[in-house]
């Protein structure tokens, strides 16, 4: 596929997604003034548009840093340590200090984010089996989303719907200064990703081969943790843990367009980012389902067909 | 005059794998075969050398990285980093991966994979080759091409050291470095281990 056919797809898509919601069709609301589509509609395209290239190549460096096609934010418990964080300052501070701390929603999604990220880090080390280190996450996944209920069981009744909806993942509540905010973290991350372009794809190569060729493999490695971690948190933070795009999202690019390094393919993989979260966001909204609910739906089908085609040409 | 490639001493502690070395300089243009039996540490030693140069030092084994999946052309556009003085193509023809350019690594067959990640040293184009049993996988065809590779190499003044375990690698070789125990003996005592080996 040609990237500017991509590219006409997703404006498409953005226009669509532009043009309807649960008051109706753009055209019909009383006028083009109307706040209806400037501060809800507006800010929620765009944060699809942004946050689905962001959980792409979160989920993409990932996959590339553990060397599995199975990591990804959401699987591998990242996003569940970002929503441990928010659910921390917006429910426990609540109870022990009688205060929640919303101004400190963002730095909490990192904090937890990177915590989960470091540990996979850590232990990837000693579990050099990398179904292991699969299952590591998953479980560390679970670990946050237990203490996760805990808090939401501590938390007082009003507060509890709040959280629960933020679980379903959500471009909706989102303002204009956050979509500038992940915009400003996207544009930093790519920056230095393709500052290090060249380094990471001899990192791909393997540990050995890219000492020999005076390549770093730890300080890569920290760079695809701080890229990918920055991505989820802020994204998380935003919208809620969104499910399957960024496991989805590269595998669909490296479907569509035949290049594997850094630089062709990061624009591939953020473009097939946008599209599936323009789309599951449009067919949210046609449908009013959370979007979490659609990702999954999607999603999870997806990659059982992918596993078990892949069963057979695996190399061990 | 030739001032020789100095290959570091190495002392490492059992936690990375015991190894002592008491290092050597080795003209350019010669080879070296480590020879050992299996486990005694040949990889070791290979991958300590490797830690302790890390500059102008080529890698290659039959190792493959998990989930790999550059293709052939860009594996050895990577390789050409810096120095672009050979054509990428004319690398990929004299290993016969032309055909397979735009191929994946990850559907290359082990024989193939062996000959790209040679290919890709030789872009890399270093002044010390270290090879990880470098004929593994390869068929009989190949070995022999191998040889004549190694041999292109050392006849532009490079310096290569291979871990192997076969007789007809280790006789063309300019020096025997013997493996046991953590603990590498060279000259004449090498040679003398391997006899050991050989006349059972």
């Amino acid at each position: 596929m040609r990237l500017s056919t991509a590219v006409v797809a997703v404006l498409l898509l953005l226009v669509l997604s532009l043009l309807y919601g649960s008051a109706g069709w753009s055209w019909e609301l009383e006028n083009w003034s109307s706040p209806i589509f400037w501060e809800l509609r507006l800010p929620r395209s765009l944060m699809a548009l942004l946050a689905g290239a962001g959980l792409a190549l979160a989920g993409y460096w990932m996959q590339l840093l553990f060397k599995n096609p199975l990591a990804s934010p959401s699987v591998l418990g990242v996003t569940n340590g970002a929503s441990l964080g928010v659910a921390f300052v917006t429910m426990a501070a609540q109870q022990i200090w009688g205060y929640n701390f919303p101004e400190l929603t963002l730095l909490a999604a990192f904090a937890g984010a990177m915590a989960v990220l470091l540990l996979l880090a850590l232990v990837r080390v000693r579990l050099n089996n990398l179904t292991s280190l699969l299952i590591f996450g998953v479980m560390l996944g679970h670990l946050a989303g237990a203490l996760e209920t805990i808090f939401q069981r501590a938390a007082a009744r009003n507060d509890l719907p709040n959280l629960i909806y933020w679980s379903m993942g959500s471009f909706s509540k989102v303002s204009m200064p956050q979509v500038v905010g992940l915009l400003v973290c996207l544009i930093f991350v790519i920056f230095i990703v393709t500052r290090n372009h060249r380094s990471i794809d001899v990192f791909s190569l393997g540990e050995r081969i890219a000492v020999s060729m005076s390549v770093s493999p730890s300080g890569i490695s920290n760079v695809l943790i701080f890229c990918s971690g920055l991505l989820t948190a802020v994204i998380t933070a935003f919208c809620g843990p969104i499910a399957f795009i960024g496991l989805a999202a590269p595998h669909l690019a490296k479907l569509w367009w035949p290049y594997r390094t850094q630089l062709r393919l990061i624009p591939a993989v953020a473009i097939t980012g946008m599209f599936i979260a323009l789309f599951c966001d449009v067919v949210a909204r046609f449908m009013d389902l959370p979007i979490n609910a659609i990702t999954s739906l999607i999603g999870a089908p997806w990659v059982m067909w992918w596993l078990y085609q892949n069963k057979t040409q695996h190399h061990g | 005059m030739d001032k020789g490639i100095e290959i570091p001493a190495i002392h490492q502690r059992a936690i990375e794998g015991a190894m002592e070395f008491a290092g050597a300089n080795l003209h350019r243009g010669e080879s070296v075969a480590i020879a050992g039996r299996n486990g005694a540490g040949k990889t070791v030693l290979l991958k300590a050398l490797l830690y302790k140069m890390k500059k102008n030092v080529g890698w290659v084994s039959n190792y493959r990285e998990p989930f790999l999946d550059l293709r052939v052309q860009e594996v050895i556009e990577i390789a050409q980093m810096n120095q672009s003085n050979i054509k990428t193509e004319n690398i990929l023809q004299s290993f016969s991966l032309l055909n397979l350019r735009n191929h994946g690594v990850n559907v290359l067959s082990d024989g193939e994979f062996m000959r790209l990640m040679l290919a890709r040293v030789t872009a890399q184009d270093p002044e010390v080759f270290l090879l990880d049993e470098p004929d593994a996988h390869l068929d009989f065809y190949y070995k022999e091409e191998l040889k004549s590779i190694v041999q292109d190499w050392l006849s532009n003044g490079k310096v290569v050291i291979y871990s192997t375990h076969d007789e007809q690698w280790v006789r063309p070789a300019s020096q025997l470095w013997w493996v046991e125990n953590g603990k590498v003996t060279t000259e004449e005592a090498a040679h003398f281990e391997f006899q050991k080996i050989g006349n059972r």
